[in-house]
């Protein structure tokens, strides 16, 4: 096994060294559009997460539609979300509370 | 804005941050909209240049979110940002994509569709380029072990420092380091190996035999004519 020599495994480390070592991994990014639609994926998906935990919780609540184009499996094609979609959802009481209830930033 | 509770110091700009933490764990949906706006690009480009392949990247940004959310009750108060939790989050995902795509089938078939062809040409030759950047730099990279690569990758070319790494990946500090270290040594030895091998000539060649050039320097005199 071929060891450091100690005198280099203290030698601090020079990143612009490191950086040299490999070949420059570019500068990738997402384009604006491509990010708000993964943003409002999320949200939508955390909305649906939070209306599962709201009917577990609560017997009358219905459990509301699934999302539009859900297909388990599939890719199915995405469709910008319904305006009417999040409008329903701001009727609805929050499941989580904040701030908490006593805390010093309740509004 | 302070958050009573567990804090340790009693800094100001601390209490702010832990605001965000503590919203977060709560499950605060603005909290987790203001954390993918803050993060998600950062995520995107690390999993584009440890996974080298750009649609995955975007499977990985969404898987992160959705298992920082499933995971949110985690987050410990520690720290200015919750950006070294996230990374955490994205490395796990990365190391098995495969179990967190199934954990969140459902919601992974929901994402919309990309643009196959980009609207500008400009924009495809840039994807190009990256293409190939990023295929030498996955190659590259994949000269690492995994510990040194993970380690290489958020501190290099995330930018994350020693103890952000550290959180990140919940390793000491000094683990970090040796990574690091080992990774450069590593890095180090391949690139005397490559100049080396390029230096003295002792590059295996191409099938024997074949005259460079062509035949018709072949067929001509040898008697020198230049020098």
């Amino acid at each position: 096994m071929i060891r450091t020599p100690r005198w280099r495994r203290e030698e601090p480390l020079d990143h612009a060294e490191l950086a040299r070592l490999l070949p420059a991994p570019g500068d990738p990014e997402l384009s604006s559009d491509r990010l708000n639609g993964l943003e409002e994926h999320l949200m939508t998906e955390i909305r649906n997460l939070t209306s599962d935990t709201a009917s577990d919780t609560s017997p009358g609540a219905s459990t509301g539609a699934p999302p539009i184009g859900a297909h388990a499996g599939d890719r199915a094609p995405g469709r910008p979300i319904a305006s009417a979609v999040v409008r329903s959802w701001s009727a609805l009481p929050p499941p989580w509370s904040w701030p908490p209830p006593g805390s010093p930033e309740s509004r | 804005m302070r958050v009573t509770g567990t804090l340790q110091g009693g800094r100001t700009s601390q209490g702010v941050s832990y605001s965000m933490h503590a919203r977060i764990r709560a499950g605060d949906p603005d909290a987790f909209r203001e954390l993918f706006r803050d993060h998600a690009q950062l995520v995107f480009r690390h999993a584009v240049r440890t996974a080298g392949d750009l649609s995955a990247a975007e499977d990985v940004v969404s898987l992160t979110f959705l298992e920082a959310w499933r995971l949110r009750g985690k987050l410990r108060d520690e720290g200015e940002s919750p950006r070294p939790w996230l990374m955490g989050i994205a490395v796990n995902v990365l190391r098995n994509t495969g179990r967190a795509a199934r954990r969140h089938e459902r919601a992974l078939a929901r994402v919309p569709l990309r643009d196959v062809l980009p609207d500008f040409a400009d924009e495809l030759v840039g994807r190009i380029a990256d293409s190939g950047e990023l295929t030498a730099a996955k190659r590259a990279l994949g000269k690492l072990r995994r510990a040194e690569r993970e380690v290489f990758a958020l501190c290099m070319w995330s930018g994350l420092g020693y103890a952000e790494a550290a959180e990140a990946l919940d390793v000491p500090v000094g683990i970090v380091r040796s990574r690091l270290s080992r990774a450069r040594a590593r890095l180090r030895k391949l690139t005397d190996s490559e100049l080396r091998r390029r230096g003295d000539g002792t590059e295996p060649g191409g099938s024997g035999g074949q005259v460079q050039g062509g035949r018709t320097a072949a067929a001509r005199s040898n008697e020198e004519r230049t020098r």
